[in-house]
């Protein structure tokens, strides 16, 4: 209500219609499908646009590619959708080139990162662990970590220990109690874990060799049995040919069995 | 972004979409999305320039969706979705329509009586558009010209036959100003 002087009178609001095909939609529906028509439009606009672009428009698109929806998943979904609504307008050619376009600049880099990260993984990733631990080592070895974390008895010690020891004595770095015992355990560690490496690698050849051998073998041992049997025949042939008479089927079935060879007849 | 947002979705939705199942249960607020960039837009171009006038299916989806927000009560919503679609396109009547019913909910009455002044230069016999824009003089504070808008309108409605329910304020309030 709304006193307005003399009267007091009551606003009232008109029941607006919407255009047609739109009244049986709830109000979320509306504003959901209404949003992605006109992302869907905008989306269009911008392939277009990106291909013949316009002085007069060319600012306000550069806006909208710069807004901050574009550059998250907004503009990534706008981007397919302006794939999926250009294919199916069929403007197939220009648009189809603008679309690989604007997709392709991104594929190099995607790909020397990739590239990269695979070459370069040995040295950013391996090395510094590596190193990370050899200089962890180092510093337990020297008894470093010991002088930081303790750093008034060690120092106390530092001065204990100048005034004790001599000039050659000095000149050699420092150990700490624990530190020969630390280096010791994780050289230890070292050398079990590549014993065991060397083991398995080991082993497997070994097994990889014996299997080799052995087909060898079994290929040796066939040529022989072939070449013998070759012989044998040979000879059995030559034999007959003396004698003048032809060998029996038993006999030459007997020949192909070189586990049991038949006595060689005396000539 | 799904493969179903396509040329379709230009095309007002028939009314087997009553559930809106195939864009409402999507995750993202697209609403949200398209406002931000609404408000982006509006903030970095300059009042008048003219941007890339819409199709009239995208039209039709724009102004569904800020008689949805006038609906629901979401008048600044509402009124940055009519701007964008001015801006977009030539005045119409349905549009300047909305926009005046908007700015009388959002109490800005002066704009809204200019709005109805705009679209009562397309359109000369609607009850309706008078009735607004009596309402909007009335409370701008320009009683003369208010009792003026609303006799149109009740003349108006009289003609066509149409009762509506504001019809016994209209009659309320010329009756009043005419005892003053």
């Amino acid at each position: 209500m709304k006193d307005n002087g003399t009267q007091s009178i009551e606003l009232l609001l008109p029941v607006l219609k919407r255009p047609t095909g739109w009244g049986a939609l709830d109000a979320d529906a509306v504003r959901s499908r209404a949003a992605q028509t006109f992302l869907a439009f905008e989306a269009s606009m911008v392939a277009e646009h990106l291909a013949t672009p316009d002085m007069d428009s060319h600012n306000t698109w550069a806006s909208i590619a710069r807004s901050p929806d574009t550059m998250t998943g907004a503009g990534v979904a706008e981007t397919n959708l302006a794939q999926s609504y250009t294919a199916d307008a069929k403007s197939t050619e220009r648009d189809g080139a603008d679309l690989s376009r604007f997709s392709w600049g991104y594929r190099p880099v995607m790909w020397g990162v990739l590239l990269g990260g695979i070459v370069l993984a040995p040295w950013v990733v391996w090395a510094p662990v590596l190193g990370g631990l050899s200089f962890g080592l180092l510093i337990i070895q020297a008894g470093l970590l010991k002088r930081w974390l303790m750093p008034s008895s060690s120092t106390e010690e530092a001065e204990a220990d100048w005034t004790s020891y001599d000039a050659i004595t000095l000149t050699t770095p420092q150990r700490s109690r624990h530190g020969s015992g630390w280096l010791l355990v994780a050289i230890l560690v070292l050398f079990g874990v590549q014993a065991i490496m060397l083991l398995t690698t080991l082993n497997m050849k070994s097994r990889e060799s014996m299997v080799a051998i052995q087909n060898l073998q079994s290929v040796h041992r066939e040529r022989t049995s072939i070449s013998k049997r070759a012989d044998f025949k040979a000879m059995q042939s030559a034999q007959e040919r003396t004698n003048g008479s032809e060998p029996s089927s038993d006999e030459l079935e007997k020949d192909v069995r070189p586990s049991q060879p038949q006595p060689k007849t005396q000539p | 972004m799904k493969k179903g947002a396509r040329f379709r979705d230009l095309l007002p939705p028939d009314h087997t979409d009553a559930l809106g199942s195939s864009t409402a249960a999507s995750d993202k607020d697209w609403g949200e999305v398209v406002l931000s960039k609404l408000r982006h837009l509006q903030s970095v171009s300059p009042a008048g320039s003219r941007r890339a006038p819409l199709p009239p299916s995208v039209a039709d989806a724009l102004l569904a969706w800020a008689v949805s927000c006038y609906e629901t009560g979401v008048h600044a919503d509402a009124n940055l979705l009519l701007l964008e679609l001015l801006n977009r396109q030539s005045a119409s009547v349905p549009v300047l329509k909305v926009q005046a019913a908007n700015l009388l909910a959002l109490g800005d009455f002066e704009s809204s009586a200019a709005s109805c002044e705009k679209a009562h230069t397309q359109a000369t016999d609607d009850p309706e558009l008078f009735f607004l824009w009596g309402q909007a003089e009335w409370f701008a504070g320009h009683q003369g010209s208010a009792q003026l808008r609303l006799r149109q309108a009740i003349t108006l409605f009289e003609q066509q036959g149409v009762q509506p329910p504001s019809y016994f304020w209209c009659r309320n309030l010329t009756s009043a100003s005419d005892q003053e």
